[in-house]
């Protein structure tokens, strides 16, 4: 009972923005956009690619390109300016602490970016897998499918989580936005020069049909069909046609370098460098909030 | 307490659940009559090293008094209530409510006091019940206590035929009487109201000087503002600030009494050459100060120990052995009004010699802060 009342700010909080969120134009377009374009994807492939091909295919909006923007706008208007005074009459002179507010905002934009991700991804996933297309047959692991939501979950958080220590440290959210668009859209070529292109959205998005063919909770054998690893070279080609010109060699001497070496992601790691990210991204914004003046 | 015709009991809501007395019971910290309401330190507060908002303040507001918190705009009022909520970090010093220090995360603090600010921003897509019970949680009071509150609110503040609007489309009265409402959703024993009358038409603004009557009759009120008439209304303790300064704090009477602004002001109509012979005839009497504020404008002061009804008689006599007519007579507002832009005037004639006392100024005897 003493537990509900302490959580019951945080709690009133998050159902306060979740219906602010809902209540906007911005989500509401957004989880229409985004399904109708994973419906467009779908159709689009539906006679060309393999199961996993066409999941990884599903995912490039959310991992790569566009939504990425309005996922950073999210996390960075939640204590923007524009906010700032609506927050400090109507909710922080109110007997909540700042730790309260920035966990209860956090969890309403968590819970927004997971639903609209879940609610384009899945069912035209299933939709996807299950239907009866005149392509290669493939095995989709249920392991695979969960343990890649996860991992573009938590890449999805860690995206939220930066916009909102950018819109908490520049106190704008438009200002923070472009940052952030200078931050994270030239990040595999980052990640690239560090050899540590594992961690990297486009690679995590190539790297996704391997992962959706492993069994990863149960030890079984590992399945490779020589034919899916060439397509998979092709979807490769296919992701880097969208995101650039054919590059020179010295800029492919990444994690990734061969499309074989997708095998070697680990969604162990991945998982613990975007939850560090998210956490260390999340307590910033914290500190940052702590320490100004509304 | 009778508000409106809904009852409603500052420490005794008949609503209040047992669990929550015992919670309260619990967690709000022991007030102490001699503690008071709000004491500050030294308090100051300077943005990024240029403007300085409030200037080492040092004010006491006892418990159960209606404060009027004055002074012109860009005083420093609200910064103070900001630092008092804290909402704001002070540069120095220290400011403390019921004995216990204010910050951002004292939320036993924030339990005590309902503010309300200036010109109030709310969530427009919620409906005022809606928003007033997000206000309720975000006080840790359960269902069965917060909503029976927010029902005999909305009918106290006459926001009950509005009900079923979104936030958006009130009007600016009805703003300020949502902020109202929220301010009292806790029953906290200590209001901050920045400008309650900001705004609003003349009836919503005697609704409100009401309201403010009325909760100060338990509790303690702090208004600030720079409306006079508000402050002559309903205040019985007054602080006056000016650059960042407490400039004065005490009892509404003391400061009337103090700058010789306990007087009255007599409006007259006659021939200017009546006129002049009267304010010779006032001008010789020495027990009378008297200052032509217009050519038949006249405010008359008279000396401590002096029977006010005898000299006014005298004085009335004089009127009409003069051939004048007495149009009007006012006291109160006015002498608000002088007394505070006196002291205005002296704080600025002081010049340098305001340093010494802002930085000798102790916090422990309101008094001290008077010039």
């Amino acid at each position: 009972m003493r537990g509900r009342h302490l959580a019951l700010p945080t709690l009133a909080i998050m159902r306060s923005e979740l219906r602010a969120l809902w209540g906007g134009w911005l989500v509401r377009l957004w989880a229409l956009a985004a399904i109708f374009l994973n419906f467009l994807i779908l159709l689009s492939w539906w006679q060309v690619l393999p199961n996993t091909l066409l999941l990884a295919t599903l995912l490039f909006p959310f991992l790569v390109f566009p939504w990425f923007i309005v996922i950073i706008t999210l996390g960075a208007t939640a204590v923007g300016s524009a906010r700032v005074e609506i927050l400090a009459d109507g909710v922080l002179s109110r007997p909540i602490t700042r730790l309260e507010f920035i966990v209860g905002s956090w969890l309403a934009r968590a819970v927004t970016v997971l639903a609209v991700f879940l609610g384009a991804f899945v069912p035209l996933a299933l939709i996807g897998l299950y239907a009866d297309r005149p392509v290669l047959a493939e095995t989709v692991t249920t392991d695979g499918v969960i343990v890649t939501c996860i991992l573009v979950s938590l890449v999805l958080l860690a995206l939220l989580s930066l916009g909102f220590f950018l819109g908490t440290i520049l106190r704008n959210g438009w200002i923070a936005l472009l940052v952030a668009f200078f931050v994270w859209y030239p990040i595999n070529v980052l990640l690239s020069t560090f050899r540590v292109e594992e961690f990297s959205p486009i690679s995590l998005n190539q790297g996704a049909p391997v992962v959706l063919r492993k069994s990863w909770f149960l030890p079984g054998e590992k399945k490779e069909q020589l034919d899916v690893v060439k397509l998979q070279q092709q979807f490769a080609d296919l992701i880097r046609g969208f995101m650039a010109p054919p590059q020179p060699e010295r800029r492919q001497r990444g994690f990734f370098r061969e499309v074989e070496q997708h095998e070697n992601i680990k969604p162990l790691r991945v998982s613990l460098s975007y939850g560090l990210a998210t956490v260390l991204f999340t307590c910033l914004a914290y500190t940052i909030f702590f320490r100004q003046d509304l | 307490m009778e508000l409106c015709g809904a009852t409603w009991a500052a420490n005794g809501d008949p609503n209040r659940s047992e669990s929550t007395k015992r919670m309260n019971t619990v967690e709000a910290p022991t007030k102490k009559p001699d503690v008071p309401a709000i004491r500050t330190v030294h308090l100051t507060k300077v943005y990024g090293r240029q403007v300085v908002a409030v200037n080492n303040l040092c004010f006491e507001v006892p418990q159960g008094v209606i404060f009027g918190f004055l002074g012109p705009n860009g005083a420093g009022k609200t910064t103070t209530l900001r630092l008092l909520l804290g909402l704001q970090r002070p540069t120095a010093g220290e400011a403390y409510i019921f004995g216990q220090r204010c910050g951002p995360n004292a939320v036993s603090v924030r339990r005590q006091v309902g503010f309300l600010p200036t010109n109030p921003q709310f969530p427009g897509h919620l409906k005022p019940f809606e928003y007033l019970d997000l206000v309720g949680e975000l006080c840790r009071l359960s269902a069965e206590e917060r909503r029976p509150r927010i029902a005999s609110l909305l009918r106290a503040v006459g926001l009950l035929p509005v009900a079923d609007r979104r936030i958006r489309s009130l009007s600016t009265g009805e703003l300020t009487r949502l902020g109202i409402a929220a301010s009292l959703v806790g029953d906290p024993p200590l209001l901050l109201w920045d400008e309650p009358t900001a705004g609003l038409d003349p009836a919503a603004r005697r609704f409100a000087l009401d309201l403010i009557a009325e909760l100060g009759r338990d509790r303690t009120v702090l208004i600030a503002t720079h409306i006079l008439a508000d402050i002559d209304r309903v205040c019985n303790y007054v602080g006056v600030m000016h650059e960042g300064q407490m400039i004065f704090c005490g009892p509404m009477a003391e400061m009337k009494r103090r700058l010789g602004t306990d007087s009255f002001q007599l409006i007259l109509a006659g021939s200017d050459e009546n006129l002049r012979n009267f304010a010779r005839v006032v001008q010789a009497r020495p027990d009378l100060t008297t200052v032509w504020s217009n050519e038949n404008q006249l405010r008359v002061s008279f000396p401590d120990g002096a029977s006010r009804c005898r000299s006014l008689m005298e004085l009335l006599q004089l009127i009409d052995q003069n051939g004048l007519e007495l149009t009007a007579i006012h006291s109160g507002v006015g002498a608000t009004e002088d007394a505070y832009l006196q002291l205005l005037q002296e704080d600025r004639a002081h010049g340098f010699k305001r340093f010494y006392e802002g930085t000798t100024s102790g916090p422990s005897n309101p008094g001290d802060h008077a010039l």
